[in-house]
């Protein structure tokens, strides 16, 4: 009997998403299952030139035995496009921890056991995993420690959100519940009401898309779901409230990020005035 | 569940974000990559793999249910136990875990929670904080009903100061607890809730689940927790200076753990220092006086020395002001609560100077002032240096200090010390609250 467990009654479907992998490294792999398409590249620098323009909710998996120059090449990719999460398929059975532990020092978003014989469907927990952690890793360096638990959990729900390009109802979807409810519980937790947190999310995914030099603006308005670059550059001034503050590629994610957690202070201020009391 | 009120079915109260991590929702970071840095190298990973298991398992099978498919299980299963030179509280627990999930469809979900925690509880021994904590979780994950495990959770995550986290489990462990009936822990979580809250400053919110746990309690009739729960009120009340009522909670919390309760030198204990802070000399020495020689660790042993030789001298009680200086400077001396040493010499030379031996009060003042510059201990400094001027003044004009306030002792001081006497002497559980 398996236990009672929300994440199994909060089953979702997600839209499409790209999953790059290396010809023959997942021979057997079908082109199209539980929500990812499959697409074999022909080799490193294939994967890499994929990788620089890929929508943020693209999973890279790679096979890897964990050797050295397997790792670097991991490493380089993960640097040249930090916003694309990297999955690693190791075989844990001769793997060594130190060679774990290098693979995730080199920045992977997930790693995942699986021998010759792994089946795709074996391996989808781990891209769920892996799902948006990149945003959720920048979002979380910079959250202030005061921001409670319940607080980050849905943020990270909702760069999950963003990542896919969804809005409120894919956010409530998440927890199982109906925009009303994950509006209150945002409110409780001293978070803006859902669409705008939302929106405060995607602006920040844009943000750190655009530091990503070989990414053209128009590749990061159609990522995050904006129609062109002129409503990317209204969504980030209406939302750091800099309006006419030079070329959208002189916004710093640090700056929004900061206009971010004001609105918390902001919010955090008014919520301990109008509820005085504490919720057990 | 034959206590629990509610009507639905459901095996988890409906807050699906309270209870989302760290199942529905991943954190930012790889899960148990920190093991991968606090267990022994050879075993690392079968650690490593182990918690992924258990936590994929606790999913249920439409998250995870082919990654059990897609693993060689009983590969690995062979691997943990023919694993050699592990220490056996690491190893046996695992092979508990290997063998478990080796077979999804046959879990026993207490077995695996039970293996979890003995991980917990080996990773604790060698200092693996991190590797404790997430097997915990996992053990709550796997058994969700099950509060208490949450309820350790919160508190491992308290004690490396996880205070979001701490707060997050907590009031899972609260909420699990109402559900399922288990009263005494709903009150023991909801307490330790309002105790993290006082913690992080929010007297307010902390005082308000304090009562709440203390109502639950006193409606369940556990006078224990309802004792705890009326202790702490106390505490914080002195913290939010409502004396009154701190004296109230704790003459509450008196009777509710009764004359022959262990926790009892806790509760004297804080309320001397209490009647000590409010200049309620009598009564504070009244009690000190019966917690002589009743704590087991230097830390309180001195304090109650200091304490008692500060609250004489003030009540012109020479000879156990001799009796208190002497103990206590054998603690200082010997260095075992090191941290107390400018508090303690400050108390002391306070005494001193109460019952005016100058030379005792300049030598303990002077000791106070020298270990507070060192460890930066500002308000004691102060207090020292403040004391010394004092001194030097009173010194020139040869007065003496002597106070011998005849105040009577026939209240809960009175009750405390004689419920102290009939005591057994230091008994087991004169050890700090679990709260």
């Amino acid at each position: 009997m398996r236990p009672h467990s929300l994440a199994s009654e909060g089953l979702r479907t997600h839209p499409s998403r790209d999953l790059l992998v290396l010809d023959g490294d997942f021979r057997g792999f079908p082109q199209r299952l539980g929500g990812y398409v499959v697409r074999a590249l022909p080799g490193w620098e294939a994967l890499r030139e994929s990788v620089r323009t890929a929508a943020p909710s693209t999973i890279v998996l790679v096979r890897t035995g964990g050797v050295e120059a397997e790792t670097q090449a991991l490493r380089d990719l993960i640097r040249e496009t930090p916003s694309v999460p990297v999955v690693a398929a190791v075989p844990f059975a001769r793997a060594t921890a130190a060679q774990v532990r290098a693979l995730l020092d080199a920045g992977l978003a997930e790693i995942a056991n699986a021998d010759e014989n792994a089946t795709f469907p074996a391996l989808t927990p781990a891209l769920h995993q892996a799902h948006a952690r990149p945003l959720k890793r920048r979002i979380e360096e910079r959250m202030p420690v005061w921001v409670p638990e319940d607080a980050r959990t849905l943020v990270r729900a909702a760069a999950e959100t963003v990542v896919d390009g969804g809005g409120r109802e894919v956010f409530a979807g998440i927890f199982g519940i109906y925009v009303r409810t994950v509006g209150a519980r945002c409110a409780d937790a001293g978070l803006p009401p859902p669409r705008r947190l939302v929106g405060w999310v995607r602006v920040l995914l844009a943000l750190t898309l655009l530091e990503e030099a070989h990414r053209t603006v128009m590749n990061v308005a159609v990522c995050c779901g904006y129609t062109d670059n002129s409503s990317l550059k209204r969504a980030i001034e209406n939302f750091t409230a800099r309006p006419g503050a030079g070329s959208i590629r002189e916004q710093t994610f640090a700056a929004a990020f900061d206009g971010f957690t004001a609105e918390l202070v902001r919010l955090r201020h008014s919520g301990n005035r109008s509820r005085p009391g504490v919720r057990a | 569940m034959p206590n629990a009120r509610h009507r639905s079915r459901s095996e988890l109260p409906p807050t699906p974000v309270e209870l989302a991590y760290p199942l529905a929702v991943p954190d930012a970071a790889v899960l148990g990559a920190v093991i991968l840095h606090e267990a022994p190298e050879a075993f690392a990973l079968h650690l490593f793999r182990a918690l992924r298991l258990v936590l994929a398992w606790a999913a249920g099978p439409d998250v995870s249910g082919a990654m059990f498919d897609g693993e060689d299980l009983d590969g690995w299963e062979h691997d943990v136990l023919c694993a050699g030179g592990i220490d056996e509280a690491l190893w046996a627990p695992v092979a508990v875990i290997a063998s478990e999930v080796a077979r999804p469809a046959e879990v026993d979900p207490e077995r695996l929670a039970h293996a979890c925690l003995a991980v917990t509880d080996w990773a604790l021994e060698c200092d693996a904080h991190g590797t404790a904590i997430l097997f915990a979780e996992a053990a709550a994950a796997v058994w969700p009903t099950n509060a208490r495990i949450a309820w350790v959770v919160g508190k491992l995550h308290r004690e490396r100061m996880h205070f979001g986290r701490a707060e997050s489990w907590l009031r899972r462990a609260g909420r699990v607890a109402a559900w399922t009936g288990d009263w005494e822990l709903q009150a023991q979580a909801v307490n330790s809730l309002g105790n993290l809250k006082v913690h992080l400053g929010d007297f307010a919110g902390g005082r308000e689940l304090l009562l709440k746990a203390a109502r639950v309690a006193k409606r369940k009739r556990l006078r224990e927790r309802l004792a705890k729960a009326l202790h702490d009120l106390f505490v914080v009340s002195t913290y939010a200076g409502r004396f009154d009522e701190a004296e109230g909670h704790a003459r509450d919390a008196f009777s509710a753990y009764g004359p022959d309760h262990p926790d009892l030198i806790n509760l004297a204990f804080d309320v001397s220092h209490f009647w000590k802070q409010q200049g309620q000399f009598a009564r504070a020495l009244a009690v000190l006086k019966a917690l002589s020689g009743r704590f087991p660790d230097a830390d309180r042993q001195l304090r109650v020395l200091a304490s008692t030789a500060r609250a004489a001298g003030v009540m012109g009680q020479s000879d156990t002001f001799h009796r208190a200086w002497s103990d206590a400077w054998k603690l200082i001396d010997a260095g075992t609560a090191d941290h107390l040493r400018a508090a303690a010499s400050l108390e002391l030379g306070l005494g001193a100077l109460s019952l005016g031996l100058w030379e005792h009060a300049e030598h303990a003042l002077t000791t106070a002032r020298d270990a507070a510059q060192e460890r930066r201990q500002g308000d004691t400094l102060a207090e020292a240096e403040a004391s010394l001027n004092h001194l030097s003044r009173r010194h020139a004009l040869g007065k003496s200090l002597h106070l011998r306030t005849a105040l009577r002792v026939r209240d809960l001081a009175a009750e405390l010390a004689r419920s102290l006497n009939a005591q057994a002497p230091a008994p087991a559980g004169a050890n700090a609250r679990d709260n």
